[in-house]
């Protein structure tokens, strides 16, 4: 009713002045039948009602809001003010902008990373389990298909585990081969996480055994882009793995989280876990495992529930579970394990940019001031002309959060603008960047820094004109102003001002310099001008070792011919990769010499093979000249620390190069976190874990986070050339890309690109198309 | 001069009235307790009727019966008999 009276004002207005005037002639009329004459029937008919003006100004203050005509008044005033010192408006609101715009862009990112929910149901009782050897190193070793089932079947704190594993398989039955990073699910992976799919089905119990026919789910993302998300998908077979699999349903959009898949399917269905060896191994950790709590189960309490159940493990097979290891157990709550390499930094950088902005509100209050005390004669006109001390406050502080509100509005173009490089480099810390942007939560933030700016950098300003005395009128404004309290209250603000400057300053440049140093961690050797390939092999036609050596000696040595390669290396994992582990590990030489060390846990020689010596002398030119005549065997150019003490290359070059060359007369040394693994791989049963250049090549950092382990059992090798000029980078990259097909097309679809490019690209830079011949 | 001031000041306080009459109309509409219109007066001028509604009724029954208790307790406290 009153929102309504306050709209239609003016017209009950008219129609109150009509009723008044209808009143008045109807009363000088009967005046005038009393027997009045005109003039005095006219006078008494207006003196008997009143003042008629008296009387619409009192309904018409019924009918409004005052404090917001006084609000949209100042608002008016503001605007004129402002526009006529065009300079002081465009310099604050340019300030502002910057300001509150850093602020908003952070704030999107936290927004989408840490904020918003997971997209999965009840994402606080998910959480992510691992397990380390702790003596050995820092690297996760996942979980084998043994301890899986044995946790599964003795933990009474969860309602589920899921394992899952990443592998890159080549799918044929799209219009070329692909190469698809397939997640490798069992069968309540999806009811775990708690989805559903948005076309068909998820993968349920009887599609996880041996005898059931193939199926496959598509991510959304993969869906989309392939598929152009095409309803017909489902049912459409696939050959993966010499085997036809159907597609059965498509996920969600859902973070690329453990890994950006584009397929996956049940564990059956995987030629590596479903192997007989691979089962049967309890040293095969190779599984990634994700549980459900049961309600009402705290993290405490399944933690001690694992640690038994470890312990348990422990005494029944101390083989699998040597005290030299130091096997544990941790279990983090899903949302951390997605953020917590995020987190310290975008707080950070939001506390930085925060500084900031407080450094821009101190500045400007100290501009608005200045410009107060120049305009301290026309406030003194306004008190002395009856405005009250909150009219001159409240106006001044409509004039500043007018200005901080343009700031705001400027300052989400500019948010809007930049956020592309940060979600950019969120994305390097958590898979959760790929869904941010600005929604209303980032739209009242902005709304309210620039709020909260404008209070703060109008309030002392303000304060001070709303102070402002009548005497200022007797003389001149300027002089008084510069009279004697005048002057000290400005020099105080200044020194006021100065003073949290400077420790603001010092706050943020300490801030930008920690930054600084966490980016600016030395990986200890260059990566430009080294190539990288990523070699998926066809899992069922390269089963077993012999033929996957033969096909690599093949590459290597076509790979060496290219015209501007200079030396070419193989490995089966990327030294100081952050997500398969940073090859921090201990070392143990083969006469178990060190007491520390079970001589028992000593690799197959033959699997070492993959550490070929040019490898160390492609990455690591600043070593090589030193160390590449001492390796009759590249292992020994990995092996990087002291027994007991994991160590980056980083920083301890020396002592890694002092190390090897003690143990030149080792017959093997090995890569302890590894160990469990290559055991696996004498079995026969799997072959080496690469992670491929191209996509995972960006050394470990400081910050860098501890991604999930994402293990490509497959047997993909990287290859790594050397490129020098003159030959350009082009054709010896287009040329080692070849060289893998030239042996085996069309399976062999890789991928060769810079190591340097890559280290920027978290993501795995997806498959890569060869048109077939 | 004396006279006069004292007239329009008698005249006045009578004009009031009327203002405050017509302020409180048009509260009364406000509060949905008067509906208005606007009609020809029996000398066939136009005037503005205001007419009481169904919820203005009901306040005004209620409003009533509480002055009534008012008054009755007053003049029970200045000794009256309750007839």
């Amino acid at each position: 009713m009153s929102v309504r009276r306050f709209f239609f004002r003016k017209r009950s207005d008219e129609d109150l002045r009509r009723e008044i005037e209808e009143h008045i002639e109807l009363e000088r009329y009967l005046n005038l039948e009393r027997g009045l004459n005109e003039k005095e029937a006219a006078r008494h008919a207006l003196i008997k009602f009143g003042s008629r003006q008296r009387v619409r100004e009192d309904i018409w203050r019924m009918n409004s809001a005052t404090f917001f005509e006084k609000l949209l008044r100042d608002f008016s005033y503001a605007v004129r003010t402002l526009l006529r010192s065009p300079g002081f408006t465009a310099l604050a609101v340019m300030t502002l902008a910057l300001g509150i715009g850093a602020n908003t862009a952070i704030f999107t990112v936290i927004n989408g990373v840490l904020l918003r929910p997971l997209p999965y149901s009840n994402p606080s009782q998910i959480v992510h389990l691992e397990q380390t050897a702790t003596r050995v190193g820092p690297d996760r070793i996942g979980f084998s298909v043994q301890e899986v089932q044995d946790y599964r079947q003795q933990s009474r704190s969860f309602s589920d585990l899921a394992e899952y594993h990443s592998m890159t398989f080549t799918l044929l039955g799209a219009k070329v081969p692909e190469r698809v990073v397939t997640g490798v699910v069992s069968a309540n992976y999806f009811r775990v996480l708690g989805v559903n799919p948005v076309l068909g089905r998820l993968i349920i119990q009887s599609d996880e055994t041996m005898s059931a026919p193939p199926v496959l789910m598509l991510s959304y993302a993969y869906w989309v882009r392939e598929f152009g998300a095409d309803p017909k998908i489902l049912g459409r077979p696939f050959t993966m793995n010499d085997r036809v699999h159907i597609v059965v349903g498509v996920l969600p959009p859902l973070p690329e989280f453990p890994d950006a898949n584009d397929v996956y399917m049940p564990t059956t269905s995987c030629p590596f876990r479903s192997s007989q060896g691979m089962i049967a191994n309890r040293d095969a950790r190779v599984l990634t495992v994700l549980g459900r709590l049961k309600p009402g189960v705290t993290l405490t309490e399944a933690q001690a529930d694992l640690n038994t159940i470890g312990n348990r493990l422990a005494l029944s097979y101390p083989r699998s579970y040597p005290t030299a290891a130091g096997l544990a157990m941790k279990i983090t709550p899903l949302q951390q394990e997605l953020t917590h390499a995020a987190r310290p930094t975008l707080l950070m950088l939001l506390g930085a940019a925060g500084l900031v902005l407080l450094l821009a509100c101190a500045n400007l209050a100290n501009l608005a001031l200045s410009r107060q005390l120049r305009r301290s004669r026309e406030t003194a006109i306004r008190l002395a002309s009856g405005a009250t001390t909150w009219d001159i406050f409240r106006q001044l502080m409509v004039e500043s959060i007018t200005v901080a509100l343009a700031g705001g509005v400027l300052g989400l173009g500019i948010a809007m603008t930049t956020l592309r490089v940060l979600v950019a480099y969120a994305a390097r810390m958590t898979p959760l960047a790929t869904d941010i942007h600005l929604d209303g939560h980032v739209l009242i933030f902005g709304f309210i820094v620039a709020l909260v700016t404008g209070v703060l950098f109008g309030s002392i300003p303000g304060f001070i004109a709303s102070r402002s005395r009548l005497s200022l009128l007797a003389g001149s404004g300027e002089r008084t102003a510069g009279s004697e309290g005048g002057t000290r209250t400005r020099n105080l603000l200044v020194a006021v001002q100065v003073a949290f400057s400077f420790v603001l300053l010092v706050g943020a440049g300490l801030m930008m310099r920690s930054l600084y140093n966490l980016l600016s961690v030395d990986p200890g050797f260059k990566t430009t001008e080294v190539l990288s390939m990523n070699l998926p092999l066809n899992w069922t036609r390269y089963s077993d070792l012999k033929t996957q050596n033969t096909f690599f000696q093949q590459v290597l040595e076509l790979a060496q011919q290219i015209p501007g390669a200079r030396s070419v290396a193989l490995s089966s994992i990327v030294p100081l990769n952050n997500t398969d582990g940073g090859m921090n590990g201990g070392v143990t030489p083969a006469t178990g010499r060190s007491p520390a060390f079970d001589t028992r846990l000593l690799p197959c020689p033959r699997h070492l093979n993959a550490f070929r010596p040019n490898l160390y002398r492609v990455r690591h030119d600043r070593l090589r000249s030193r160390r590449h005549s001492q390796c009759a065997d590249g292992a020994t150019l990995l092996a990087s620390s002291r027994p007991n003490r994991p160590a980056h290359l980083h920083g301890r070059r020396q002592d890694v190069d002092h190390r090897s060359r003690r143990r030149q007369q080792c017959a093997s040394v090995r890569h302890q976190p590894r160990l469990q693994r290559r055991r696996l791989l004498s079995a026969g049963a799997g072959h080496l874990h690469g992670r491929p250049f191209a996509s995972h090549s960006r050394p470990r950092r400081a910050h860098a986070p501890r991604k999930p382990d994402r293990r490509h059992h497959s047997s993909n090798r990287s290859a790594a050339a050397d490129h020098r000029h003159p030959h350009p980078r082009s054709t010896t990259q287009r040329a080692t890309g070849y060289s893998a097909r030239y042996i085996d097309p069309p399976w062999n679809l890789c991928r060769c690109g810079a190591l340097h490019h890559h280290r920027r690209c978290h993501r795995d830079p997806g498959p890569q198309r060869h048109p077939p011949h | 001069m004396a006279r006069f001031k004292k007239t329009s000041d008698s005249e006045m306080l009578q004009g009031t009235l009327d203002m405050l009459i017509l302020k409180t109309l048009v509260r009364l509409e406000d509060r949905g307790w008067l509906s208005s219109f606007w009609g020809a007066s029996e000398n066939n001028r136009k005037a503005k009727f205001y007419k009481l509604t169904a919820g203005g009724k009901r306040q005004l029954t209620q409003e009533t019966s509480r002055w009534r208790q008012i008054v009755r307790a007053i003049g029970l406290v200045i000794g009256e008999d309750e007839a």
